[in-house]
């Protein structure tokens, strides 16, 4: 046997007629607030038949708001018999307001107004329900002229015609006077709501936004201008508010009325409904067959669309990629003239697409070469796009690709034997590009870039001496030329190159630096020849692009006068030399930091030990007895300028006496700034000292707990474990290192934070693996994984955020280098 | 956003037009009284600046600000340099259509 379906009990009359009066009272006073209005239909039919007089207005109130309910519903014959009947009761005395609001739903206008009249003038005002407002929305929109209504009470109609003539005046963009005209409307009008539509819709073509918005969302809900106005709203909420809407066709249908897109109105709120679900091909397909001009490269909003739905492509990953563009290749297999611009949109979008794939290299080559075939069918030669194409191609090619030792042997992009792409197609592309336009100075450049970045150098010298011919007042040619002398110690020629590209543009301080560090250069061989004159003629004019109160080790006049000083040391003049460092030393803002600098200096130089004994005493004085945060720092800076200077074992010397200089000052209190230099210093390569840089950091974080710079170099040196023990993760971490940084706005480290966040969910989250890959159930357990890929994971956490490690110098833990600045003068 | 439609010029305006429209409306719109449409209109100036430029955005650009077809609308709109209201007859039916809702 089955089972008995529940079924709903229906209402049974005689269930109302034995109900107590006081329960029957209380039924229809809730049901009339809760809006179940067939329930309180049910209450009140009862009890109007046990007193008529007393109930009817709540019966009637009850069938009006089932009426309304039907007409939501759009059920409206239904709602028309519900007004019949109403009209039937007490001989048809009283007048419902379903009388006006009925025709204004079906679009009766006309009679919605007469209706509204006559309830008028009858003395009836609208009731203080949320409906009351369709009563006076009924004589706006109906438009009639002045004899329809002058029936309606005097006031009402002139507010009427006010309410209509002000709409006009804005649609002649006479703003000013639209709003005069409604200065009589009063606040407690019935027609305050229109006024305050109006304010708005002049706001909004005026292009105040704010007042117009404000204006918009004070209107009374279910009130005509309350809905015409969600339009604009949708408008002005902008890009933001959109994620609501997109079910709301309707809504969105009035948006692009209201911004003057009428064509689109049938179209476009389809479309978007279906790209927010997902439905992507649905979209494109939908608005190409509904809309006539489309796609379309003409200005306007057709090209911005077809730009939108053809560039999606770049958006979407794997396989939702695929089945797009899959759709994109349906089209474009279908036949007719009229499809060629499309076509070349199709192709376009594909090209771009292939460009981010690991494919191999003939594939964009390939692409790219069917597109300016396509392109030269439909619009004939274009020798300008053809050059830009192919130096495109060049880029592509000579992008820098890293090498990566645990993946290289599956395959991929052929590296060659270079780190870029593949240099001899860029190469090719290049030098075609070339061939179309001979003068473009970018492409030069960039094969110029392709050799340097490939270790061409003979390729590249002779490449930069061509620019400088083609391009002979090019400053960046000139630089470029200037350095490249210089790396091959062709100092004469480096120094006029440079020297040029400064009078070019003397306010260029890349420019001006490289210039000076040339002439030192040139100022060390002279005085290593014995060649003082040749020296004491060319540093006057180092000075004079020098600057003077500088601290700046190339720049710095103080700095410059040490060495000229050295550079007489050597040949022996001793009481120039001394002349000279008198002027250093007056610049110097710190002593001890010029004497250091100075003895360094004296150190690369070879000056003999005999003019040095004096200063090494000096020296030696300061490390042992003059201990300070501050100094510490100044000598961090000095030595790791002479990092690149020399390979020698004096360097080393220096490094560990600063080191243990540095160690013994973090005893004392330092600045943030001091343990900033120390600590960058204590971790840049040459030095890798992560001792000295821990006692700096775990003492400044006691001094600021939240200071992102130390936290972020904490988190670099310490290992996954370390945080997971600290009931953290590294993530959680970094989101609060981030936090504090932007706290700051220190944009630098929040740049490297980022970046850290990026690369630790990239380890975290490989790519999709192969569609094999967990199928073979018996190889990897019930699960899918077993403890062989839990341990190969932990490791590559582990090589990434190692545990803290305590031997000196690990170079294979990442460290950020120092920001070195300052150019190798002494190579 | 489409740059033409930022600066307001035609697909064929040459360097010098660019640059006019350009200075206008950097006049119209100064980093200190409006700094994101600033940004907006050197962004769109830098793309199409110079032939080449213009050449490089019409093959290369794949740039997707927008989410969905309908923000196109709505950037469009937002970039429009003047908002004409509709006719009186237009304003009459788009009430009257809201009234029926």
């Amino acid at each position: 046997m089955g089972k008995k379906k529940k079924r709903k009990k229906k209402s049974n009359t005689n269930d109302f007629r034995s109900m107590a009066h006081a329960a029957l009272e209380k039924g229809a006073k809730e049901s009339l607030a809760t809006g179940n209005y067939r329930q309180a239909r049910d209450y009140l039919k009862e009890l109007y038949r046990r007193d008529t007089g007393r109930y009817l207005p709540e019966l009637i109130e009850a069938y009006e708001g089932l009426a309304l309910d039907m007409i939501g519903k759009g059920q409206g014959e239904n709602a028309k018999a519900i007004l019949d009947h109403i009209n039937g009761l007490e001989g048809g005395k009283h007048k419902s307001r379903l009388e006006f609001i009925l025709p204004m739903k079906e679009g009766n206008f006309t009679d919605a107004a007469r209706a509204a009249v006559r309830y008028l003038a009858q003395g009836k005002e609208a009731d203080e329900t949320d409906k009351k407002y369709l009563l006076y929305d009924a004589l706006i929109v109906s438009f009639m002229d002045f004899d329809s209504i002058k029936s309606a009470p005097p006031l009402i109609r002139e507010e009427t015609i006010a309410i209509q003539s002000a709409l006009k005046l804005l649609c002649e963009e006479r703003y000013d006077q639209a709003l005069d005209l409604l200065r009589p409307v009063g606040l407690r009008s019935p027609f305050s709501h229109w006024k305050l539509f109006i304010k708005g819709l002049c706001a909004f073509y005026r292009m105040e936004d704010e007042k117009a918005r404000k204006a918009f969302l004070r209107l009374p809900s279910e009130s005509v201008p309350a809905n015409a106005a969600q339009g604009y709203l949708v408008l002005l909420n902008g890009r933001a508010g959109l994620g609501e809407y997109h079910k709301k066709t309707d809504l969105l249908g009035r948006a692009c009325r209201v911004a003057g897109e009428k064509d689109l109105e049938p179209v476009l709120p389809r479309a978007e409904y279906l790209w927010r679900v997902g439905r992507f091909r649905d979209s494109f397909a939908y608005a190409r067959s509904k809309i006539y001009d489309f796609p379309s490269e003409e200005p306007g909003i057709m090209q911005s669309l077809s730009n939108f739905y053809f560039n999606a492509v770049s958006l979407m990953q794997g396989k939702e990629a695929e089945k797009y563009l899959g759709f994109f290749d349906k089209i474009s297999s279908g036949k007719g003239d009229a499809d060629k611009l499309e076509q070349l949109m199709i192709q376009r979008a594909r090209c771009l697409y292939f460009e981010r794939k690991d494919v191999p290299d003939f594939v964009p080559i390939n692409q790219w070469t069917k597109f300016l075939d396509l392109y030269r069918n439909i619009r004939g030669n274009d020798p300008a796009l053809e050059a830009v194409l192919y130096a495109h191609l060049g880029d592509l090619f000579s992008e820098e690709i890293g090498y990566d030792p645990y993946f290289s042997f599956l395959g991929g992009r052929h590296s060659g034997t270079h780190n870029v792409r593949n240099a001899d197609i860029a190469e090719r592309y290049y030098k075609k590009s070339l061939e179309v336009d001979s003068d473009s100075r970018d492409v030069h450049f960039s094969i110029l870039g392709l050799y340097e970045k490939t270790g061409q150098k003979s390729k590249a010298n002779k490449k930069l001496d061509e620019i400088i011919r083609l391009f002979p007042e090019d400053k960046e040619a000139l630089y470029k030329a200037g350095c490249r002398c210089m790396e091959r110690n062709a100092l004469v020629k480096g120094m006029k190159y440079l020297e040029r590209a400064l009078e070019l543009d003397p306010l260029d301080s890349k420019v001006r630096e490289s210039f000076i560090v040339c002439c030192i250069k040139a100022a060390f061989r002279y005085a290593r020849n014995s060649q003082p004159d040749r020296y004491r003629k060319l540093l006057p004019g180092v000075l004079h692009q020098g600057d003077e109160n500088s601290d700046d080790f190339n720049r710095g006049h103080a700095y410059l006068y040490a060495r000229w000083a050295n550079f007489e040391l050597l040949n022996g003049n001793a009481v120039e030399a001394e002349a000279l460092l008198n002027s250093g030393l007056a610049l110097a803002g710190d002593e001890s930091g010029f004497f250091y600098f100075n003895w360094l200096a004296s150190r690369l130089y070879g000056v003999p030990f005999k003019y040095v004994k004096k200063m090494k005493k000096e020296i030696d004085g300061i490390f042992s007895d003059q201990v300070s945060p501050e100094r510490a720092a100044k000598f961090a800076k000095t030595i790791s300028y002479f990092f690149n200077a020399s390979k020698s074992g004096w360097v080393e010397e220096e490094l560990a006496r600063v080191n243990r200089f540095a160690r013994k000052a973090a005893g004392k209190d330092f600045s943030r700034d001091q343990a900033r230099v120390i600590v960058e210093y204590a971790l840049s390569p040459r030095n890798g000292d992560e001792n000295l840089a821990w006692t700096y950091i775990k003492k400044a974080l006691e001094q600021d707990p939240d200071d992102p710079f130390f936290l972020f170099l904490r988190y670099q040196m310490k290992g996954y474990y370390w945080f997971i023990q600290r009931n953290t993760t590294p993530m959680k971490e970094l989101e609060r290192i981030l936090v504090l940084a932007e706290k700051q706005r220190d944009q630098q480290l929040m740049v490297k934070i980022r970046k850290a966040m990026d690369e630790f969910q990239e380890m975290l989250a490989p790519d999709e693996p192969p569609d094999d890959f967990f199928e073979d159930e018996d190889a990897f357990g019930e699960d899918g994984f077993d403890e062989d890929f839990h341990a190969f994971l932990e490791n590559l956490i582990e090589e990434r955020f190692p545990r803290k490690r305590t031997n000196r110098g690990n170079k294979k833990t990442e460290k950020e280098a120092s920001d070195s600045r300052q150019m190798n003068l002494f190579e | 956003m489409d740059p033409y439609a930022v600066l307001g010029i035609a697909h064929d305006a040459d360097d010098a037009e660019i640059r006019r429209a350009y200075l206008e409306l950097v006049r119209q719109f100064p980093p200190e009284r409006a700094p994101e449409r600033f940004r907006e209109i050197s962004e769109a100036y830098t793309k199409v600046k110079d032939q080449r430029s213009r050449l490089e955005y019409y093959l290369f650009n794949h740039e997707t600000r927008f989410n969905s077809p309908f923000e196109v609308l709505i950037s469009h709109f937002a970039i429009a340099g003047k908002r004409k209201p509709p006719t009186f007859e237009e304003i009459k039916e788009y009430l009257k259509k809201c009234a029926t809702r």
